[in-house]
């Protein structure tokens, strides 16, 4: 059962938690410590599985990454061999070039798109990694519904 | 007095941030590498079509115009 109960507003916040715990009177220090170490031990057990699921998207990014990079690497080898190295000939069909160069510039295009949409989203990824505790606070505090008491 | 409160012990902080970064490199990298085989292959693009300019000989060139529709001055 929860110790202190905070409006939502107030109570969104897992440190405030943490810090009322020690500003709190005890009877004796084993209690204060004991109290302390329940509330410390809630919250970063809610932090943890913040934690586990940034970890758990890391690795289905990663992978979505490394499908994306081996399509771009096909693409790019099609761009040079289809089209790029066809050029160097002087019995090149041109039309023909153009239009398969035409295919595979949409095709490319769209896969830039999406590797650099990837990257921001590691990069966003990476930030919250990086402070795990930080990224849960601010989203609770962001959105209160998902905070609990401790 | 400013209370302090003890650091989250967190399991993967920097091995997976710094994974991330390096994935978020790798993808940017590979964008860019695409984007400059297209700006390669453009250029092909235009050497080949100097190319078929300059081997287009006079003669070919007079017989092009010649198909066209006589546009007389004032008609």
């Amino acid at each position: 059962m929860p110790v202190f109960d905070y409006s939502p507003a107030v109570a969104a916040d897992p440190e405030v938690y943490r810090i009322h715990a020690r500003e709190e009177s005890y009877p004796n220090s084993v209690a204060e410590q004991a109290e302390i170490k329940r509330v410390d031990d809630a919250v970063f057990d809610r932090v943890r599985i913040y934690e586990n699921s940034l970890v758990d998207s890391s690795g289905a990014l990663i992978e979505r990454g490394a499908a994306l990079a081996k399509d771009a690497t096909n693409i790019e080898r099609a761009v040079r061999e289809e089209v790029k190295y066809e050029l160097d000939s002087s019995r090149v069909d041109l039309k023909k070039a153009a239009e398969r160069y035409t295919a595979l510039r949409s095709r490319a295009q769209e896969q830039i798109d999406a590797l650099e949409r990837l990257a921001r989203e590691a990069e966003w990824l990476a930030e919250k990694a990086n402070d795990p505790y930080a990224a849960y606070r601010a989203l609770v505090v962001r959105y209160p519904a998902l905070s609990k008491k401790y | 007095m400013t209370i302090q409160t003890t650091p989250y012990p967190a399991y993967y902080r920097p091995r997976a941030a710094g994974l991330l970064r390096l994935r978020a490199q790798d993808y940017r990298g590979a964008a860019e590498e695409l984007r400059a085989e297209l700006d390669a292959t453009e250029r092909y693009f235009t050497t080949a079509f100097e190319r078929v300019d300059e081997s287009s000989s006079t003669r070919d060139r007079i017989r092009e115009l010649a198909k066209r529709p006589t546009r007389r001055i004032g008609a």
